[in-house]
């Protein structure tokens, strides 16, 4: 059987989302955020994408991962390449996280949706 | 299940070779996740995946717009006959029209099953709603993946869904850009909920105008 936790289900935008969960266990686990990005009009030519981070009850960054795109407006949203990130953290222990746009320029809205997922 | 990331790239040219080491002799999977850019027409645009030579798949997505970048299919791929050691990993074009321009990217990640039983993967082409059979062998919760392609006449937000006996168990949503230009959904792997018995599995689109063709893939995992 495998442990799985969903952080994200289809959650709408626009980022930054934020929420919290309770770690599963001690072991190494892996998560990913999966969505679509684009830049913002008018912006240079460039990237765009989703990332996730993981904090502990102090701030600290626990965690990473991140899914990148080409941003070229024409075209629009476009799915991310979505890769998993890998953590260990404390079994019972409350942690935030938080899904952001990768870079300013990336556009967000009520439109675009993600998902985000722990794999123990 | 234990989980091995084996490589995240800026994919700048094709074909691109990396070595890695299995950890286990245990059945794996590869997740393999790509955008690349169709060079000068319209047509399949994709990676072969080889390990140690040898083609195990194609993640591929139809681009409509010649010189425009778009993420492929992502797949879960099985390792055959997987061995301890250092293995070698291939993405190369798979149809001519295939580059890579300044924001590609791509990476790759390992599923070790265990001992748990076999996968279910189910990959397909076409239109969809599609329907099968699968015999979940355990109680308790699994991870599905999900992914796909399609294509609509005029941008609106709009979906693929899994069903499980006929209630929907997960599903992924977008607004694409361009009308009647095909599109990858975003992939997602999700909790579902099984018991020791056969479901009838299928996917469908979450809205009755995004279509599919021959040139649209489907991947549908359940690990276990």
């Amino acid at each position: 059987m495998a442990l799985v936790q969903q952080l994200l289900d289809q959650h709408p935008g626009p980022l930054p989302i934020k929420g919290t969960f309770q770690c599963l266990s001690t072991e190494v686990f892996d998560f990913i955020v999966s969505g679509v990005s684009v830049r913002k009009p008018n912006t240079a030519v460039g990237a765009a994408g989703v990332e996730i981070y993981i904090f502990d009850k102090d701030g600290k960054q626990v965690g990473y991962t991140s899914g990148t795109i080409d941003g070229t407006l024409t075209g629009g949203r476009r799915a991310t390449v979505a890769q998993f990130g890998q953590t260990s953290l404390s079994a019972g222990e409350t942690y935030t996280f938080e899904v952001r746009p990768v870079f300013p320029e990336c556009a967000s809205d009520e439109k675009d949706f993600y998902t985000a997922t722990i794999i123990y | 299940m234990d989980i091995q990331e084996i490589f995240s790239v800026h994919l700048q040219k094709l074909p691109y070779t990396t070595k890695f080491e299995m950890l286990s002799n245990a059945q794996a999977f590869l997740y393999v996740a790509a955008s690349v850019t169709a060079r000068n027409s319209a047509g399949l645009i994709g990676v072969n995946v080889k390990i140690d030579g040898t083609v195990l798949a194609s993640s591929v997505v139809y681009a409509n717009e010649p010189g425009s970048s778009r993420p492929t299919v992502a797949m879960l791929i099985k390792i055959p006959n997987p061995t301890l050691g250092e293995h070698e990993l291939t993405l190369e074009a798979t149809t001519q029209i295939t580059t890579t321009g300044s924001l590609d990217y791509a990476c790759g990640t390992i599923f070790y099953q265990g001992l748990s039983a076999d996968p279910f993967i189910w990959r397909f082409s076409g239109k969809v709603p599609q329907t099968t059979k699968f015999k979940s062998p355990m109680f308790g919760k699994a991870v599905l993946y999900l992914a796909g392609s399609g294509y609509i006449k005029s941008p609106q937000v709009c979906g693929l869904s899994v069903t499980l006996d006929g209630k929907a168990v997960a599903k992924t949503q977008m607004l694409p850009g361009i009308g009647n230009s095909h599109f990858a959904f975003p992939p997602i792997f999700v909790p579902v909920d099984l018991k020791p018995k056969e479901y009838d599995i299928g996917v469908s689109t979450t809205i009755g105008e995004v279509l599919s063709d021959d040139n649209d893939n489907f991947e549908i995992g359940i690990l276990y």
